[in-house]
């Protein structure tokens, strides 16, 4: 089976450097699929959930998610860099951490004297759709018994 | 009689110290290495956003950007200090501070503008110098967290790219190896995109951009930015603590070699006293025959 390396890193940690066989990455405007011998690619990221998959030969198999916000992604040489601002893995998130983010993110309002009400609002609203996802990912990770 | 017990005393008191100094390197040396452990593991992140910006750069050749435009050269300029905000670290705060005072000299103007400190040392310091402080950030810990330095280094972007400053420098103390550590200024806004390293010809690949290459690198300068700041964190603390470590096992060396020589003058000390006694008695008892 065809691999290429993939690197999940992040300003405080190497999360990842494996070989797998398929990595779903979300960019800025959207998911993409990455399969070995990609063209390289720079692309920036967008916030979403960012599943590999790993070839069987290694004994492993299987996926596995990150919530990731933001960052960059590049392919080059069959070398997926994944340059992530924020990422978690999916089996750190429990459903009672991402209940209660997203309800703190639900209760906040921009505050009157924002500088800029725009950005504060676009800010709030990410926080909110970041809560949900790792709620949601909590959630299906739970029903499949990680 | 008096001169011995008060030997006693101090032989003890240095001991006493020695113990307090030995935790402090301990501490030091596992705080240490957790740091050194924080910052290596920063570091990938850090090479490849540099990476591509040296090769978008590189890729694009016309770069222009608000972050690396050179400001208004009369304007005001931010210049950041990074301290500690504990003592007993040997010389780390201090030579940061003789490298701030000497930027601010040397740098007509940096004193009129705002001047921003990391640790309660610099504060202190700087007020004692005679420079008064613009704003005193409390809130960073030993324990740089990427989400406040990122919130720091955002703030610095806006003040730049609104014109309001024209320049920001930090002052902080790079971390060479574990016996090098060297203070320094270093610019950080307009950002000084990194030298493209020779690359091998045939080997540039022609990317694929998502979105456009110029807004890519619009992204990416202040991820780079940001990631400087961070690392400059991550190198203080580390340094710091390095500091702290040769301070405290100097600090326990020496009074070890204290507690040897104390030793020895109590030794010879009550020998003399012992002596002494010996020829009273003597003396007492050939008065009587």
């Amino acid at each position: 089976m065809k691999t290429f390396r993939c690197q999940l890193v992040t300003p405080s940690a190497k999360l990842l450097d494996d070989e797998v066989s398929y990595a779903n990455v979300p960019a800025w405007d959207g998911l993409f699929g990455v399969l070995p011998g990609r063209a390289p690619l720079l692309a920036q990221l967008g916030l979403g959930e960012l599943t590999v998959t790993f070839p069987d030969t290694t004994g492993k198999g299987g996926e596995r998610s990150y919530v990731i916000d933001g960052g960059f992604v590049k392919m080059a040489g069959n070398t997926l860099t994944i340059l992530a601002e924020t990422a978690v893995p999916a089996e750190e998130l429990t459903e009672t951490d991402a209940k209660a983010e997203l309800a703190e993110a639900e209760a906040r309002t921009v505050p009157a004297d924002a500088a800029d009400p725009a950005t504060a609002l676009q800010r709030l609203s990410r926080d909110r759709q970041r809560a949900a996802l790792k709620l949601r990912l909590a959630q299906t990770s739970r029903a499949k018994g990680i | 009689m008096g001169k011995t017990r008060e030997i006693k005393k101090r032989i003890k008191a240095v001991g006493n110290i020695k113990r307090i100094t030995r935790t402090m390197q301990m501490i030091a040396t596992a705080k240490f290495s957790a740091a050194l452990q924080r910052a290596v593991a920063g570091r990938p992140y850090a090479d490849a956003i540099f990476d591509l910006v040296a090769e978008m750069a590189s890729s694009s050749s016309e770069v222009s950007h608000p972050l690396l435009a050179t400001g208004d050269p009369d304007g005001q300029t931010l210049t950041l200090v990074i301290t500690s905000d504990r003592g007993l670290c040997g010389p780390y705060n201090g030579s940061v501070l003789r490298t701030a005072l000497k930027h601010f000299r040397e740098q007509a103007g940096s004193t009129e503008g705002r001047i921003e400190v990391i640790g309660k040392k610099g504060a202190n310091a700087l007020r004692f110098n005679g420079v008064e402080p613009t704003v005193h950030h409390t809130h960073f810990t030993d324990k740089p967290v990427y989400e406040h330095v990122e919130k720091l280094a955002q703030e610095y972007i806006d003040l730049f790219t609104s014109g309001k400053v024209s320049k920001v420098n930090i002052v902080s103390m790079k971390f060479i190896s574990a016996g090098r550590q060297q203070p320094e200024v270093v610019q950080l806004l307009p950002f000084e995109a990194p030298e493209k390293q020779e690359a091998t010809p045939g080997s540039k690949s022609d990317y694929e951009f998502s979105p456009s290459a110029g807004e890519l690198l619009g992204e990416l300068l202040p991820a780079a930015v940001k990631v400087t700041l961070f690392q400059a964190f991550n190198d203080a603390v580390v340094s710091e603590h390095v500091a702290r470590m040769v301070a405290m096992k100097a600090a326990t060396d020496n009074a070890g070699k204290m507690g040897k020589d104390l030793t020895r003058v109590y030794n010879r000390a009550r020998q003399a006293q012992l002596t002494t006694e010996l020829t009273e008695i003597i003396s007492g008892a050939a008065a009587l025959e």
